[in-house]
Order: structure tokens, then sequence, then C-alpha cells
């Protein structure tokens, strides 16, 4: 008997390693069990529910977004195709960082809305799957890439946006054009983000520096510089302290965001000349779902698509003839920016680091 | 060996020789229980602690392949350098008066005879787990150009955005977390040695600072240490009121976002980590062992009169509980009227249309919130647990470096862990991104020192003596686990839970690199739609994280709170039928 003990006390070393490794098997998934459950289960049943009359099924849809009003888009794009689609926000920076540090690997199916310049980026460094969507004919040919890795979907307007209720305790008249701003009754009043960060503000001054050339365009931002108090760090705190009324102008991509929000502000759409970028939509490449990302590119681009993006984000569409909601501006009434996209990104450094070398906080 | 076992424990008809054999297979189990987390804790330790940590720090020496410190150049030799000394400036700052702020809130609390104590203490927790950037939209709101105070009460047309805003929010935000931990240290503080000064003729004046605060400075600088971390970590705040004024943790954060220059932010990230590392061997050098061996002796009864402050102290620290009190309440007021009204700030009718929007949204954030907080909750103490035990248990060098790990993370800013995590493991061979799990991973890990340090201190605090005496008793190895080790561990467990609970639910920066379309959580809606301008929104959002998180509190309480629950109710039963519960009690 004893010595059948001391077998079973001094158990020999295999045993022993078997047990350690069972004891850590457990220790690690229950470590790992709380995540790995749900990455495989959320794709059949999703899909499986909703669409009984498309005949394929797709995985759900994964979209990184910088666009107004997601929830009904995507509710909307669903109710047309039958394909789920879940998406993210994020500005145009983070999602070329994302692309980026996800290369190889994407996460990620679509790119929808952000800056064109960050697009332009993302194809040169080979982080787009280039598609002629047959919707893209009805696009105009600046708005589009010609190779077509990405597609204008809307035309985001860099506004002014001025809290009315300021201006009229201050006894300010409301700025029209984007020459009245270096007036010196404006000091501490506007308020724009820094361009490094926010592709609103490059766009904003680099249209200023090719309207008026280099010379007299950093003269101007000289003079600009002394009335704004300082610069955000966000895109979007211009136009939240206007509304607010911390300031009274913001220099602001789609404006009429806060009017909606019911702020008391005006949204002046500059006369002499209006600086603009295109928004697109580009598939990112590597994703494993490619027929459904192909699928949302075309909705976007088709008529129905177009009223829904412009009724739920209040941008000028690409395409023509689309019906626009009430407060949207028809392009046609703008005075638009002639405004060059490659020279613009070739310069792009040189821009941003002479302006935070003159103006960084 | 199981099925010896089984052939040796039925084959015997012995009942002696069965008992013996089960005694021998728990002692084995005990053993070999230990040995499991000696194998998974350091394991765990160095996959998702010191691998992301050593990746980082890599990455910012090596610009595509190749060494290079052109990154320390950017940031020494041009005038990013002003980011050190903003950095450096804020952070002493911002920690001396949020500590101050917390030790009289602490003293005011445990050290006045004044009501509403109760409601203090109630305010500081809210405001632990007020969600982030909801805080700054209110400070403006309040303190603004068109600022409630500053603008309607005071008529004032100033703006108080800047390194100010930075401070002040910083300060208010980080005092109660001080407060939490002078406050825990002030009430199990021994008190005999302060009334015997006074016996013996010392004023008040000279009690409290020749005994009581420096009876009270491991404590202080325990909160310190881990507020100037915090603070350290802090990038939203800087980019929402700051006006432009960069930390360090901002700056990297807008590198990564709007530059992709991971190089540059990953050298940032390092230069963040020097301070940081080296609170970890100051709070050693400084602490010793002392703020668990002073809190022995403790008296949490009534407040003695002699230890009293005289009136007029007592007066200027209720008048600071109150005004910090009445900031919480009405920072609290604000979320909720701009989660109710039309236009928060501006149009004060009411309206449900924030609410519908969140509603319209569905759950998937609300849910992926809860879900992450409790498996953080229930995992994240357990880890710490075990590393606590086994490190303790086994007392080598090599321990001592994987003592160092467990607190790591608690010198790592949240963002910098988030970059660490993208670079270490998106690519073969773990590859976790784009998953739930890793953002439950960062936050246990990130939850770690905490969880592990209270393991620890109650580990401590037994030593050895205890188990021995268990096993000098006869009881076996088994029995000294489940019946000493465990109950001990409990309430420690209990405090990581609740930490790891509330950082689960308000954690951002660790976490704002990792999600996906699939795993967002509700900071992160908050965080898009401040960003969005829909103030209204987030407000909702943030109001009903605030919910979750009271309720989610609430729950797991539960277990701690039914039985004193029970035995109260018992008890008022007891004394209704007329028998007191003593009694009753030596009955049963």
């Amino acid at each position: 008997m004893k010595i059948k003990m001391d077998l079973l006390s001094k158990s020999s070393k295999g045993a022993k390693l078997v047990i350690c490794f069972m004891v850590f098997v457990l220790m690690f998934s229950m470590f790992a069990g709380c995540g790995g459950t749900d990455t495989g289960t959320d794709n059949g049943t999703d899909v499986g529910d909703t669409n009984g009359e498309q005949p394929k099924e797709y995985d759900t849809l994964q979209i990184y977004a910088a666009y107004g009003g997601l929830d009904n888009i995507m509710a909307a794009f669903t109710e047309a195709t039958g394909i789920e689609a879940e998406y993210i926000s994020m500005s145009s920076g983070e999602v070329l960082s994302r692309m980026r540090a996800e290369q190889g690997r994407a996460l990620g199916d679509v790119w929808f809305g952000g800056g064109v310049d960050s697009f332009m980026v993302a194809a040169e460094d080979g982080l787009l799957e280039a598609y002629i969507s047959p919707e893209a004919q009805y696009i105009d040919d600046k708005f589009k890439d010609p190779d077509g890795y990405w597609t204008g979907v809307s035309i985001v307007l860099v506004t002014l946006v001025v809290n009315k209720d300021l201006a009229e305790s201050k006894g300010i008249a409301i700025p029209q054009t984007w020459e009245e701003l270096i007036d010196s009754k404006y000091k501490g009043e506007i308020l724009m983000p820094n361009p490094g960060i926010s592709g609103t503000a490059y766009t904003f001054i680099t249209s200023i520096l090719q309207m008026l050339g280099e010379e007299k365009g950093w003269e101007f931002l000289d003079k600009l510089d002394e009335n704004a108090p300082y610069y955000a760090e966000r895109g979007s705190e211009p136009p939240q302290k206007a509304g607010l009324g911390e300031v009274m102008i913001g220099v602001s991509p789609d404006g009429i965001g806060v009017k909606r929000e019911g702020y008391p502000v005006e949204v002046i759409y500059p006369s002499d000349g209006t600086a603009w970028w295109h928004s697109p939509v580009a598939i990112i490449e590597g994703t494993n779902n490619l027929e459904a990302a192909q699928k949302f590119v075309d909705w976007t681009l088709t008529a129905e698509g177009q009223a829904v993006l412009a009724k739920e984000s209040p941008r000028p569409s690409t395409r023509a003839n689309v019906e626009l909601p009430d407060d949207v501006p028809d392009l046609d009434s703008l005075n638009l920016v002639d405004y060059d996209f490659d020279e613009a990104a070739v310069k792009r450094d040189a821009i941003v680091d002479k302006w935070s070398r003159r103006y960084a906080n | 060996m199981c099925r010896k076992a089984f052939f040796l424990i039925f084959l015997d008809n012995e009942g002696y020789h069965m008992e013996s054999y089960l005694w021998k297979i728990k002692d084995r189990l005990t053993e070999l229980i230990f040995w499991g987390m000696a194998i998974a804790v350091p394991i765990i330790l160095l996959t998702f602690v010191l691998y992301p940590v050593l990746r980082v720090s890599l990455s910012s020496i090596y610009d595509g392949g190749q060494f290079s410190l052109k990154f320390y150049e950017q940031l020494f030799l041009t005038e990013k350098v002003k980011l050190i000394w903003n950095t450096a400036y804020l952070s002493f700052l911002s920690t001396f008066f949020a500590t101050l702020l917390g030790l009289i809130l602490a003293l005011g609390v445990v050290r006045s005879s004044w009501p509403g104590k109760k409601i203090f203490n109630f305010a500081a927790i809210l405001h632990i787990i007020s969600p982030p950037f909801v805080s700054a939209i209110v400070y403006i709101m309040l303190f603004g150009r068109r600022g409630f105070i500053t603008n309607t009460l005071l008529g004032l047309d100033v703006n108080f955005i800047g390194w100010q805003a930075v401070f002040f929010l910083q300060t208010i935000g980080n005092a109660s977390i001080a407060y939490l931990i002078i406050a825990n240290v002030l009430k199990r503080l021994d008190r005999t040695m302060e009334k015997s000064a006074l016996d013996l003729g010392a004023s008040k004046a000279r009690v409290f600072f020749t005994i009581t605060l420096p009876l009270l400075l491991p404590g202080i600088t325990a909160a310190a240490l881990l507020v100037f971390t915090n603070i350290l970590a802090d990038f939203g705040t800087p980019i929402l009121v700051g006006g432009g004024f960069r930390v360090l943790a901002s700056e990297a954060y807008l590198q990564v976002i709007s530059l992709f220059n991971m190089g540059f932010a990953a050298a940032l990230c390092f230069i963040l980590l020097v301070p940081c590392l080296s609170i970890i061997f100051l709070e050693k050098l400084i602490l010793g062992n002392r703020l668990f061996t002073s809190s022995v002796l403790s008296d949490e009864g009534s407040l003695d009169k002699e230890l009293r402050f005289h009136p007029v102290v007592s007066a200027a620290l209720y008048l600071v509980c109150l005004l910090f009190s009445l900031y919480t309440f009405t920072h609290l007021a604000l979320i909720i009227i701009g989660t109710f009204t039309n236009i928060w700030g501006y149009d004060f009718t009411f309206s449900l249309r924030h609410m519908n929007s969140v509603w319209a949204q569905g759950f998937s954030s609300v849910k992926n919130s809860l879900k992450f907080a409790v498996q953080v909750a229930i995992f994240g103490p357990f880890l710490g647990m075990c590393a606590a035990y086994y490190l303790k248990r086994s007392r080598s060098i090599v321990s001592k470096g994987f003592e160092f790990l467990s607190i790591l993370p608690y010198a790592v800013p949240g963002p910098v862990m988030g970059i660490a995590y993208v670079m270490s493991f998106h690519h073969p061979p773990l590859m976790l991104t784009g998953t739930a799990f890793i953002i439950v991973a960062i936050c246990m890990i990130r939850e770690l020192p905490i969880s592990f340090n209270a393991g620890k201190a109650v580990l401590e605090q037994v030593g050895k003596n205890l188990e021995q005496a268990s096993m000098d008793l006869g009881a076996n190895r088994w029995d000294t686990f489940t019946r000493v080790v465990l109950p001990l561990m409990a309430p420690a467990y209990r405090v990581g839970m609740i930490h790891a609970f509330i950082h689960g639910m308000i954690t951002i920066g660790a976490i704002i690199f990792l999600i996906t379309p699939r795993n967002k959580v509700l900071t992160f809606e908050i965080f898009v739609a401040i960003n969005r301008g829909n103030l209204g929104e987030g407000a909702a959002f943030a109001f009903i994280l605030i919910v979750m998180t009271v309720a989610g509190l609430f729950l797991l309480n539960l277990p701690w709170q039914l039985p004193v629950l029970w035995k109260s109710i018992r008890e008022r039963w007891l004394r209704s039928h007329g028998i007191s519960p003593e009694k009753h009690y030596q009955e049963i």
C-alpha cells in the first residue's frame, strides 16, 4: 500500500507536466474565452435574418466612415440591397493611419467619406482597390479618379459659421467674403483648425495661396493670424465653439450641421471663392468582402443613394440632377475656387511646415 | 494519474486510506495549480506587457528598418522641445493641486463633524465614473465666454481656454482619486498617537503637522504618484480645451491620427515612459512597505472630540468640500439637461430627440461596453490575484522582474499602450487586432497593477504565518488554499473588480486605436458625437454610460452586500418580534 501511495504523491514527471498543462490551458482559455466567442457568430445570423429575397448572402460590411447621418444611410443601404453594414466614424487621418497599420490584413472593407487628399495618398500607397462602378459614368470626371481608386460622392464646402447672437450683441457685421476676415474688427473672433491636423483648414489656406499667389497669400494669412485667438486641434471645434458663442466665426466644413442642430448661426459661403473638395468612397485593398463592397460603392452613386446621402448629410451631390434639401446650396449658385488638387497634394508637407513655423500656437 | 487514483480509491475498502489518498490528491492539485500559474502568469506578462512595450520603444529608434535617432532629433532639436516643458510644468502643477484638493476633501470628510459627509463621498465617486470628454463640454458651458457662470451670472466676457482650463479640469478630475486613497488611509490611521500628543499638551496645529501629516505621507505619496501618471497620460483634455496647448500625450495622439507618424509617436511615448517608470522606483523608494503597515490598527467608529479641527479650519474645509460637490452635481445635472433638452446649452425646452437618436442606433455599443466591462471585471482581478499569489510564493530575481512587469502597465499611458498593441498584435504570429479579445486583454492588463497590488497587500499583511498555522494545525495545502488564502483574497478581488469594471466602462485612450465597427463602445460614441458637433447626443451617451456604470457597480456589489442586508433584515424582524438578536444568536 505504501508503495502505491508514494507513487501517487510523487507522481511521475510526465503526469505532472500533463496536469500543469491542463491548468495552464484552463487559465489561458479563461483569459481567451472572453473575446473569442463573438467574432464568428455575428456574420451568419445577421445576414440570414434580413435578406430573404437576396439570392446571395454576404458577410456584414465593415465600413470606415467620415460622414454625417451614418445610421440612416446604412439602414437605407441595407434596405436597398439586403447587405448588412457596420461602420465606425473616424477622421480621414485616422482611417489612413489604420489602413497603414492594417496593411496586409485589412480589417475594413470600405472607406466612405473624408478628404480627397487622403484618398490620393492611400491610392498611391497601394491601400485601395481600384473599381470603376457602372454608376460612375454619371459622375463628372473632375470628381473621380481616372484609375477608379476612388469616386466622389459629395462636395464638402468650406464655410464660415457665424454666431448671429454674438454678432448682434457686438454690433459687428457678418462677413460675406473671406477677404473681410482680416479686418481688425474680427480680432480674436475667428477660429480655424490647425492645417496639420484638419483637411478643412489645409484646403482653406491652400485655396487662398492658390488664389492670391504665394507671396500675397502668406501676407493674408499673417493678417488672419492676428485675428485668430488660437488654432483648434480638431476640425469640428470651430463650428462647435461658434455655435456655443465662444467665438463669432468658425471656419468649418458642412456648416449646415450646426444650424440644423439648432444653434443661432448663419452659414456663409464666401462669395469671393468658396473652398471645396469632394468626399469620395473607395474599396480597401485586401478586403475579403469585395462583392458587397462593390455593391456599396454602386449604391452610393445611384440617384436614390445620392438622394439619401444629400438628405442625411447636407452636402451638394457629385451626381447631377439629384434632389437636394432646401438648406443645401446648388453648386451653380456658388463661386467655387478653381482648386488644383494635385498641386495641393504635392506641396502639402512644405505648406504645413511653413505654416507651423509661422503660426503654431 | 487519474486512473490510478480511481483505481486506488475504489479498490481500497478501508476508509482511512481513502481519506489519506484524497488528502494527497488535493495536496498535489494545489501544487499543480501553483505550477499552472507559474507557467501562465509569466507567459501572459511577457506577451501582453513586455513585448508591446519593447516593440514601441524599439520602433522609436528605427526608421525604415535602420537604426536612426531622427525622431529624437525631431523632438529635441526643433521647437517641439517645448512639449516637454509643457508636459512637465502642467503635470507637476495639476498633480500638486489635485493631491492637495484630495487631501482637503479627505480631511473634510473624515475629520469634521459637519453633516453631508455621505454626499461628499458620493460626489467623489460620481466624479470618478464620469465619462471622458463630456466634462470639457460642461466646462465650456459653465466657464466659457458665454458660460453660465462667467457670462450669465457674472456678466464677464472672458476666454478661459488654454492651459489654465486643462489645469482646472485635470485638478478637479483627479482630486477625487486622490481623495479616495487618502481618505482610506486617514480612516484607518492609528489615533492613539495623536491623542497622546494632545494629552501631553501639544497644540492642535502642531499635532497635525508633526503627527497626522507624517502618518498620512505614504497615502499622500501613493495618491500623488497615481495622479501624476494619470495626468501624463491624459490626451483628451488638452485637445478639447487646450486651445492649441499641447503636451506629449496629445501630440503623440495627433501624430498618429493626423500624420501617421508612428515612429515619432513612439519616440514621444518613450519619453513619456521615462518619468512613469521612474515613478515606480520612486514609489518603492519613498513608500517601501509603509503604506500597508501603518494602517493595521483601525477604528472607524465615531470621531473623538479632541481630534476635531478648530471651527474656522473646519468651516474652510467644509466650504471646499461643498464647492467640489456642487461642481460635481452641476456637472451631472448639465449632462442630464443636455440629454433631455432640445439644444444643449441654448434651447432648454424638453425634448427626447437625443435619446431617440441613441435608441435608433440600437444598443450595440451599450451591449459591447457592458460585455467588455463585465469580462474585464471578472477576469482582470483573477489574473491579478494569480500573479500576486504566484509571485509572492516564488522568491527569486526572475520573479522580481515579473513583479515589475505586473506594475509596469500602470506607468504606461493608455494611448501608448494602444499604439504598442496595434504594432505588436496585427501581424502573425499573434493576429489579434479586430477581435473583441484584444480590447478586453488591454483593459485587463491596464488594470493588472491595481488588483496585483491589492492581492499583494493582503498576502503581505497575512504573511506566511497564517498559512503556516493552518498547516501546523493539520490542514492540508488544499484546505489551506481554499479556506484560508481564497477568503483572504476575496476583499482584494472585490477592489480589483470594481476598479476593473469602472475602467472597462470609461476607458478610451488605450482602446481608441483598437476599436472596429463591430466593437464600438459607449465612450467611443461619446467621442464621435462630440467630434461631430452633436453635443446633445454626446450627453445622452454619457448619461447612459453613467446609469449603466452605477447599475453595474450595484450588481457587482450585491454578492458582498446581500449577506449584510439579509442580516439587518433578519435582525429587524427578530426585534419586531421582541427577540434581541444577540440573544437569538447565542441560542443558536
